[in-house]
């Protein structure tokens, strides 16, 4: 190969890897000329630039924006109320939404009104559904999506012997279906919980009620009295004193809601507790004997498995099930105490699991980002005997965390609980954009430091996911995003040189980088941003998806044999490991969830010593019970507490259950645990809405996704295409640390020898060619395959008759051909051709000419199947090449480069010739390489050369043009970038580039723009008035000398730069509620609602109801200068709210504080006058009231009573001498059990 | 032997009155209870028995379809579609309660779906009587029905006037129940579609610690959940989907 052609490949490699990298990833730059530019830019708001990027794709899946391909084709989406495929308030294309149906465009359906949500009800049956949108509902509705409403409140309703926790409606309807009446007199208490009302339903006091007709049954006091019968405590209907019909037998039977095995007599009643001894005892059929008294109270395993004994109890390890199913024959009867325990035999031994016990499984190690692609985390539940396994999630989207032990009073219990958790691993490389980052990373759920490590002045710490999720290896858009996450880890790190005693070069620091650790070291990094790098899957199969690179050319560092045994390791499973509960208060608490663990009073639902008298369940004993339904009544309290939560805190919620979960095995004592995922789905919540502004959902426009999701053509492309300066994305995390130091170096050695980077560029993992491990995924039925695990074992490998009984992974077929590729000549850009060649193809102008330097042009090409293309200026192995576009398996692939100018980089001491060819090939998902051998399929190129009369472009500006500062600004640092290599210069004035005063700094050199926009310039502008404008004008080719002056291009136009300073800073005009809130229920519903005003154009509220500490951006914030959120729900009591408000442009805060009440109104009208004349009674309440009356007794049903009026005064028409049993209901349903007021007419 | 001419006369009056009361004991029979060879069993308990066979098909179909007769919007798994109860195509976002008050949606499906087989009872009963000679009107039906604790009740009513000759048989009533966990079923799919509206998940765990008669099994698939309520004791269960705060793969 002669030099000039290897000038010629570098020179274009640089470019193309640049742009390659411009358009499909970030880099974090090293480059010292940078971080000076860019320390302090943070409060500029520059640095959030680079996440906003990340978190635009975080929203894209909430609006599929755009469908990209070639150019920026944009697809109208919208809210959409039925879509063609019957979907309901989703966000579709408008061609997808049916014909006729409501369409908002641009609009999320949780900011539409026709999908607003709502509460959907039927009083008379007490049925209360929420989150429905109002034409789905045919009954009434109310804007009120949680129901809280005072007839939707729960609470406990007897029903005879057994007990259901519904709403006072929904109770009245059970009882009159019970009693067959509709006058029986509904016992519903609604201050009971749910666990008390299940304990309370399942030990009633009880006896024989013996009925005139001589029949006998079991039945609570209340009940046998309301059917006129004759009540007898604690007496069975075989009792020989009470003379029934009734007998023994030796027959036996399960009673809902209990877990014994009971005896029945001939009436059918449930007698005792089966035990076979006394079957034909006498003594044994008079009374009722409490549990505790009865056979087998004591056993270690609540009878499970007995013969003789029915003394069943779950938690210990029994429950009455039916004996033939299982081919148990009992001494009597054909009921038995079925074993609830699980005994679970792994590749680590056998486990015994109690009922109600859950524990996590996963595939591999887990935690420190060594999570192995295509694993998940699993949760099992030992469920009464049986093993119920679910996945948290595939692409480990949920992560399942596990606590052993929990604290019942002073004793440590050990009960196995566990939980799904969402996993928010994309939040902590989010946090490396922050100032305090990593001391945050520290205290942030699910993340940890790494610190990485390659030489003296290469190491840093960068917060990264514990458990990293997964990507979709078959989906464009997940790539777009893995390509986003992996590209976290593409650094490049300097090596420094020095001319040594002897006058030649030497490394002065940073050798390191040269050598393979630095290849571990860096993997190490890039395997923990997600399925990256070098790494391994299930199978145990690595593959390796890293380059490196050292000034733009490739550098084979490899990755040891040591090194990849340790990752292949990863993939065996590790006996014990769990990923541990967190302690999610903190979040929770921020968001006003009421879940203040500390505070529960768990005393609310514990059971009190008379039903443990009574010998029911022994929870005392069965430890494990007690923590576990304690704990679900906590969680519920806890889910009650927080009410209606805004769109992005919903998913806090799904792991907040499940942290419930995770608790309740965990007990009373963890009570901080039962959010386990609640802060993880916070995290993600707060992100979305933080960065995504989901406030603004409504008014993002569409459009603004296109360029973020045309990734097939690139950044580049993109600028090129728009034709705009953009604002400069800037990143400058582990810059910014590491960026003193080799300034430092470069000054003290000076620069009499060329300094190197060398550059790791992580990448998106891919799976191995081939299908021969995709049975693996279908072996075992406990855990059935998913797309992610089927697809991470080859790339041959498909989930297939997806949704069938069918469903299996298997591999594709091999055809056993290479794949061939041709021009795509419909994706060609404006002003090119293709002409055929021999071997490929040419590409040239529209009049067959050579192409103008310096301006992108697509190469476009298809495949007959689906591959990954490479390419090359020499003819070199496919492993060697460089990425063809993108990493994906697809059919369309793109390469976009703008062409160098061989004379500028003759100029430059670089070699360049105008003629050169591109070589390809591609590889099919089983491994087979096209063209084979050595033919390539070549794409000739011309660029022109000669003098350039081209003027630079202003290609970005950071701050954007137009932004606005904080108000306390004077001067801010400032950059511009541009498509070529240029001097730059700034004027208050609009004159000619040579009269502009102030000269930038530009220290790019050609083919090494410093930033994805172009090649930089900087300086510091000053802010002297509101609206500050600026004109800049560049000059190109800054290598000519002065006497070439005339040669140069400068801008004529200048581009016309403005910064805005706030008149005043943002100050809040007020913040709602203020005052007391009175209400019907235990818990209410209320909005936060913040006014600002001055500063800048956009605001963005944020509050805590814990400190300013943990903010939450509120739901509908950014839009206006009102900022609200809806759907809070709190217990009564006193509320003290945080407010903070940032005037986004400027990055000035402000904050607020307010204090208020919630007051629950529980008492019934009083009764203020009453007065008789004539036959007429008047009745006057202290507040607007419905009054009723019955002549009989006050114990009636409200609803039945006769109505005398609404509003304060009430009258009915009397007769001398009866009595009237008056009860009022004021508008929050408080009514009397008793009656207001009872008066005799005179 | 010779027998005498009074004794002759006496016994052609007896052979006469045997003949006569055969005739009379044949029209009596033929004016009690209406059976027929084709209807076991009386009208009304062939119409309840009828109309209890045909709400029973329905109501295997709701516990099959998640609420519905037939889904009509489900999710695919193992080859079962899966109605959707509850449902938001966007990620991140909570799920849209899509049924209602599902109890009384049940209520009128199954009365809907079996409103013609009903008839189809009554149209049969008329038809074997009318075969046999029997005169049949009927009235206009009153059918409803109604989910309750244990069981499914069968509001019917329906004038029936069964008449031959002189003889007039008249029924009105054939209500009736069918023994069904539904009730119970749909109640505890009520509280898991709120849950998944509200919190994007329902703590099953718990909820079987609580109530131990019930398993509830809960199945990820792609981004769906799928959950079996299943009464332990007789082993029905009631199979429906959730899709709600879905994540996608990546961000």
């Amino acid at each position: 190969m002669n030099i000039n052609k290897t000038k010629t490949i570098v020179g274009f490699e640089l470019i193309t890897i640049i742009m390659s990298l411009f358009s499909f990833s970030y880099i974090i730059e090293l480059q010292s000329s940078y971080f000076e530019e860019n320390v302090d830019d943070e409060e500029n708001g520059i640095l959030n630039k680079a996440i906003t990027f990340v978190m635009k794709k975080i929203m894209d899946p909430i609006i599929p924006l755009v469908s990209a391909s070639g150019h920026f084709s944009l697809e109208v989406t919208g809210c959409c109320k039925t879509s063609v495929d019957n979907e309901i308030c989703s966000v579709v294309s408008r061609d997808s939404c049916e014909e006729g149906a409501e369409f908002q465009e641009g609009v999320l359906c949780e900011e539409s009104a026709f999908c607003q949500r709502g509460c959907c009800f039927d009083e008379s049956i007490g049925s209360f559904y929420p989150h429905v949108i109002e034409t789905s509902c045919k009954d009434s509705w109310v804007a009120n999506p949680t129901c809280d409403l005072p007839a939707a409140d729960l609470g406990c309703c007897f029903l005879g012997t057994t007990s259901r926790f519904s709403t006072y409606g929904e109770c009245k309807i059970d009882t009159e279906n019970w009693a067959l009446s509709n006058n029986a007199a509904v016992d519903w208490d609604g201050s009971i919980s749910e666990f008390v009302c299940a304990i309370k339903g399942a030990f009633p006091t009880e006896g024989a009620c013996i009925l005139f007709d001589e029949s006998c049954s079991i039945a609570t006091i209340g009940d046998c009295f309301d059917s006129g019968g004759q009540f007898n405590e604690g007496y069975l209907c075989t009792a020989k004193v009470l003379n029934t019909v009734c007998e023994k037998t030796e027959e036996t039977t399960c009673v809902a809601g209990k877990d014994g095995v009971y005896f029945v007599d001939s009436c059918g009643n449930a007698a005792n507790i089966y035990d076979a001894s006394k079957v034909n005892d006498q003594r044994y059929w008079e009374k009722i004997i409490f549990i505790d008294e009865s056979c087998g109270y004591t056993n270690s395993n609540g009878n499970g498995g007995s013969l003789t004994c029915g003394n069943c109890d779950r938690f210990k390890g029994g429950i009455c099930r039916d004996a033939f199913k299982d081919e148990i024959n009992p001494e009597y009867g054909d009921n038995y105490c079925k074993p609830t325990e699980c005994i679970v035999t792994n590749e680590f031994g056998t486990i015994t699991y109690e009922t109600g016990e859950s524990w996590c499984d996963y595939q591999g190690k887990i935690g420190e980002g060594d999570d192995v692609v295509g694993s998940l985390h699993w949760i099992n539940i030992c469920n009464q005997g049986v093993v119920d396994t679910t996945n948290c999630g595939d692409y480990r989207n949920g992560i399942c965390v596990q606590k052993n032990t929990f604290e019942l009073g002073d004793t440590e219990v050990a009960f196995r609980g566990a939980g799904c958790a969402t996993n928010n691993g994309d939040s902590c490389l989010a946090l490396n954009q922050d100032e305090d980052g990593i001391e945050e990373c520290e205290e942030t759920l699910n993340c940890y430091i790494r610190h990485i490590e390659v030489s003296e002045f290469f190491q840093f710490d960068v917060c990264v996911p514990k458990y990293p999720r997964g990507f979709n290896v078959k989906s464009e858009r997940s790539q777009a995003a893995a390509t986003e996450i992996c590209g976290f880890a593409s650094l490049e790190c300097e090596v420094v040189r020095e001319l040594d005693f002897f006058g030649s070069c030497g490394i002065v620091a940073n050798k390191e980088c040269l050598t393979d650790k630095f290849a571990e070291e860096m993997n190490e990094l890039c395997r923990g941003m997600g399925d990256c790098g070098a790494d391994v899957n299930i199978a145990g199969r690595i593959t390796e998806n890293y380059k490196v690179y050292e000034d733009g050319e490739r550098l084979f560092l490899r990755l040891g044999s040591v090194y990849k045994n340790s990752v292949r390791a990863l993939s065996r499973n590790i006996n014990g490991q769990v990923a541990e509960v967190e302690d999610y208060t903190p979040y929770l608490r921020a968001v006003g969830l009421g879940v203040d663990f500390d505070d529960i009073d768990v005393g609310s639902s514990r059971i009190d010593d008379e039903f443990l008298a009574q010998g029911g369940i022994n929870f005392a004993a069965a430890g494990g019970a007690y923590g576990l339904a304690a704990t679900y009544s906590a969680g519920y309290a806890a889910f009650v507490a927080g009410g209606d939560i805004v769109v992005p805190l919903s998913i806090a919620y799904q792991a907040e259950l499940a942290g419930t979960s995770a608790v309740s095995s965990a007990g009373a004592a963890a009570f901080a645990a039962p959010a386990i995922g609640a802060a993880a789905g916070f995290i993600i919540g707060v992100l979305i809405a933080d960065s995504l502004g989901l406030p603004g959902i409504a008014g993002i426009q569409m459009g603004v996704g296109a360029a973020l999701i045309g990734a097939v053509a690139g950044y580049a492309a993109y600028i090129a295409y728009i034709g705009t300066a953009a604002t400069i994305p800037v990143f400058g995390w582990i810059a910014a640390a590491l960026g003193a130091i080799l300034i430092g170096l470069s000054f003290l050695w000076g620069e009499s020898c060329k300094n190197s980077d060398v550059k790791f560029t992580c990448e998106p993992w891919i799976p191995p060619t081939g299908g021969d491990d995709c049975e693996l995924c279908n072996e075992d039925p406990n855990k059935p395959c998913t797309l992610y695990q089927c697809n991470s074992l080859g790339s041959a490998c498909d989930l297939i008759n997806r949704g069938s009984s069918e469903e299996a992974c298997i591999s594709d077929k091999d055809d056993g051909f290479a794949p061939t590729a041709t021009p795509a000549v419909g994706n060609l850009f404006d002003g090119t051709k293709i002409e055929s060649t021999n071997n490929g193809f040419r590409i040239t102008d529209t009049d067959g000419g050579c192409l103008p330097a310096n301006t992108p042009i697509n190469i476009p090409i298809t495949t007959n199947e689906e591959a990954i293309c490479k390419y090359s200026l020499e003819q070199i192995e496919f492993e060697d090449m460089e990425n063809f576009g993108s990493r994906f398996y697809t059919l369309e692939h793109s390469l976009v480069v703008p062409l160098p100018d061989p004379s500028h980089g003759r100029s430059q001491g670089l070699e360049f010739s105008e003629e050169f060819t591109i070589y390809i090939k591609c590889e099919d998902i089983f491994g087979h390489i096209g063209p084979v051998g050595s033919r390539y399929l070549t794409v000739d190129l011309c660029v022109d050369q000669g003098r350039d009369f081209t003027v630079p472009e202003v290609t970005g500006t950071s701050p954007g043009n137009g932004f606005s500062l904080g108000y306390d600004t004077n001067e801010t640092d400032f950059l511009v970038t541009t498509n070529e290599l240029s001097t730059c210069k700034w004027s208050k004035t609009d004159v000619r580039y040579s009269e502009m005063e102030n000269e930038m700094e530009c220290n790019d050199l050609i083919f090494r723009p410093s930033n994805p926009t172009g090649y930089l310039c900087s300086d510091i502008l000053p802010l002297n008035e509101p609206i500050n404008t600026y004109y800049i004008k560049c000059m190109d080719q800054p290598w000519l000398e002065v006497s070439d002056f005339e040669s140069r291009n400068a801008m004529r136009e200048s581009f016309i730069y403005t910064l805005k300073r706030p008149e005043e800073k943002i100050v809040i005009d007020y913040i709602l509620p203020d005052r007391e809130i009175i209400t019907a229920t235990d818990f209410t519903s209320f909005e936060i609602e913040i006014g600002t005003n001055a500063g800048g154009e956009l605001h963005r509220c944020s509050y805590s109801i814990s400190g300013f500490e943990t903010m939450v951006p509120l739901f509908e914030t950014g839009t206006s200068r009102t900022h609200i959120q809806t759907g809070l729900s709190r217990p009564v009591g006193n509320y003290h709210i945080y407010v903070e408000c940032l005037d986004v442009l400027s990055g000035d805060t402000v904050q607020g504080e307010t204090e208020f009440k919630i007051t629950k109104d529980t008492t019934s009208p009083q009764i203020a006058r009453i007065f008789q004349d004539e036959n007429v009674l008047t009745v006057v309440t202290n507040e607007d009231a419905i009054c009723k009356y019955m002549t009989t007794s006050c114990r009636y049903n409200f609803e039945d009573g006769i109505d005398i009026g609404s509003f304060r005064t009430h009258t009915i028409t009397v007769t001398r001498g009866d009595s009237y049993y008056i009860k009022c209901k004021d508008e929050f349903e408080n009514v009397p059990s008793s009656c207001s007021i009872i008066v005799r007419a005179v | 032997m010779r027998i005498g001419k009074k004794a002759q006369v006496t016994l052609f009056v007896i052979v006469a009155i045997v003949i006569v009361s055969g005739i009379l004991i044949f029209f009596y029979l033929d004016r009690g209870p209406i059976v027929v060879d084709s209807i076991s069993g009386t009208p009304d308990s062939f119409i309840e028995s009828c109309s209890r066979d045909t709400v029973q098909e329905s109501i295997e179909k709701v516990y099959r379809n998640g609420g519905e007769i037939e889904t009509s919007f489900g999710v695919r798994y193992q080859g079962e579609l899966y109605n959707y109860l509850c449902y938001n195509g966007d990620n991140y976002l909570r799920c849209y309660n899509l049924h209602p008050l599902l109890e009384k949606q049940i209520e009128e499906r199954i009365r809907v779906d079996t409103l013609d087989s009903v008839e189809d009872c009554f149209e049969f009963l008329k038809g074997d009587f009318e075969n046999k000679g029997f005169s049949v009107e009927m009235g206009e039906t009153v059918y409803a029905l109604d989910l309750i604790p244990g069981s499914v009740d069968i509001t019917l009513s329906k004038d029936l006037l069964i008449t031959r000759g002189s003889s007039v048989q008249t029924y009105s009533n054939f209500d009736s129940r069918i023994v069904s966990p539904l009730y119970e079923l749909v109640k505890i799919s009520k509280t898991i579609v709120t849950s998944e509206s509200r919190f994007c998940a329902f703590e099953r765990n718990g909820y079987m610690i609580f109530y131990p008669d019930y398993d509830i099994k809960l199945i990820n698939y792609d981004n769906n959940k799928i959950y079996r309520v299943i009464d332990r004791l007789s082993g029905i269960e009631f199979k429906f989907a959730v899709r709600s705060c879905a994540v996608p793969a990546g961000i």
